[in-house]
């Protein structure tokens, strides 16, 4: 319900995430508190909000889910530094690459808000079963426009995003799919 | 006593009464934000690839059925725009919405749930009294002074304020903060799914102004709220009372959202945030400012009659 909650902030990918080890650091030394006992702190009270937030929402979940009001009031509470877009290759050339404005084969659908929002998911990989399932439907559609024959592959390219005067890192492929 | 006392400020305060305007406005800019939320992804049939069992997930209603849905969920939110059907648009309305994030939840972001609050608000509140068709249709006039309950208006006030300090006291990555250079808005910007055009012009210390304009008044949020109080139980001459400090605070969010809506590609989030942003304002300040509209587009009018 429209009850606040960091879901998925306090996860153990975040707690190890390098800013976040460097913020426990600078407060650990501020404090004078030893580095577990601020990730403690920081962590132990916002799990226990989520727990308790869990708990008492239980006996509502008939209400909330018919009303529509389930919120948790979390946007962009954690910053990845690794972005992550979606590539289509069609017999050995890029078809597709999101943002690219130099390959937009069926980018009407795939740069689409919607879209976007589940594509996010993957680029921070997470659901990839959901994304095989993505990536099978997106190699039919290109076996539809270029013949059965061509060679499609999907993928996720992987890069972390360059901070103020860093140079663009490599991007890697991953989560290959081809057929 | 004090909890009777407490009980009766409580039973006054939901007893409040004022005319319809905040939530005529309100009901109008949701009802868009909704049918924007419905209709963008009938385009390219991005909705039969995630919402029906013919999309890559196979899950949901065959694509027919799923057409069906769309348009009640367009003629609903048409309805709730134009004030057609009370409370009954505003359900239908809500339930599609409910319908398309139950099939694909990945596939529905924040300001989905923004609108489906506002939505059941909408449900419990009496925002077609006036500026509505059903208002035309039962008086002979478009607008009408008959008096609503005040409570979703505060009600509406409330979340905002829960939304952003929420949002703000949740922003635990450094990045949001000085510890990580206030760098958030630089990263977000340049996340490949996020972007909306190649922000490498943009100048880092206008990302980090951005972040911290927008993290200090997220968290600055309980200031809002004690204005609000200020206006309601102190004098016209209390410090908070001085200034409309509650527009200041509006015009500084618009413009957070409107850097944030230009920069991204986030949906309709900024719009479906600031529907709510309708609701601030008193239903007479509406009036006085529609009477001064009207007062200088006479005037206006006038001008050109006699020039020509």
């Amino acid at each position: 319900m429209a009850l606040p909650a960091p879901v998925g902030g306090a996860s153990k990918s975040t707690r190890e995430t390098p800013s976040v080890r460097d913020m426990i650091t600078a407060a650990s030394e501020v404090t004078g508190l030893s580095e577990d006992r601020v990730d403690a702190l920081a962590f132990g009270t916002v799990e226990s909000w989520i727990r308790l937030r869990k708990d008492a929402l239980k006996p509502l979940r008939p209400y909330y889910k018919w009303a529509g009001t389930s919120q948790s009031w979390r946007m962009m509470a954690i910053i990845n530094r690794r972005s992550g877009r979606l590539r289509v290759d069609i017999n050995d050339a890029v078809a597709y690459r999101t943002a690219d404005t130099g390959a937009r084969w069926r980018a009407e659908v795939l740069e689409s808000a919607r879209v976007r929002g589940v594509l996010v998911r993957y680029a921070w990989r997470l659901d990839r079963k959901d994304y095989k399932q993505l990536a099978e439907w997106i190699i039919d559609e290109a076996h539809a426009d270029f013949g059965p024959d061509a060679a499609v592959r999907v993928c996720m390219e992987r890069a972390a995003i360059p901070g103020p005067g860093e140079p663009e890192p490599e991007a890697r492929c991953t989560w290959e799919i081809s057929r | 006593m004090s909890g009777g006392t407490l009980w009766s400020r409580w039973k006054a305060l939901l007893a409040r009464k004022e005319t319809g305007e905040a939530l005529a406005v309100f009901r109008i800019l949701v009802g868009i934000c909704a049918l924007w939320a419905v209709v963008v992804p009938m385009r390219h049939d991005v909705a039969e690839l995630l919402w029906s069992n013919a999309g890559y997930l196979g899950k949901g209603p065959d694509p027919s059925t799923l057409r069906w849905a769309l348009w009640a969920g367009v003629a609903s939110s048409s309805a709730m725009i134009l004030g057609l059907g009370g409370r009954l648009s505003v359900f239908i309305t809500l339930q599609v919405c409910v319908f398309f994030m139950t099939i694909h939840p990945l596939a529905s972001g924040a300001h989905d749930r923004l609108i489906k609050n506002a939505l059941w608000l909408l449900v419990l509140a009496d925002s077609t009294a006036t500026m509505s068709l059903d208002c035309r249709l039962k008086t002979g006039a478009w607008t009408s002074e008959r008096l609503v309950s005040a409570w979703p208006r505060y009600l509406a006030i409330f979340q905002l304020f829960v939304m952003y300090q929420a949002t703000g006291i949740q922003k635990i990555s450094p990045e949001w903060t000085p510890f990580g250079g206030f760098s958030a808005l630089w990263y977000i910007v340049r996340a490949d799914m996020w972007m909306r055009f190649d922000a490498d012009w943009l100048p880092y210390w206008f990302t980090q102004l951005s972040t911290a304009g927008t993290w200090l008044w997220e968290w600055c949020a309980w200031v809002f709220l004690y204005v609000f109080w200020c206006r309601d139980k102190r004098p016209p001459t209390h410090w908070a009372n001085r200034f409309d400090l509650r527009t200041l605070w509006a015009l500084w969010g618009i413009g957070m959202h409107m850097i944030l809506y230009v920069l991204t590609v986030l949906g309709p989030l900024s719009w479906a945030t600031l529907a709510w942003y309708a609701c601030l304002w008193h239903p007479d300040e509406y009036r006085a400012g529609w009477r001064r509209l009207r007062g200088r587009w006479i005037v206006a009018w006038d001008l050109l009659n006699r020039t020509a």
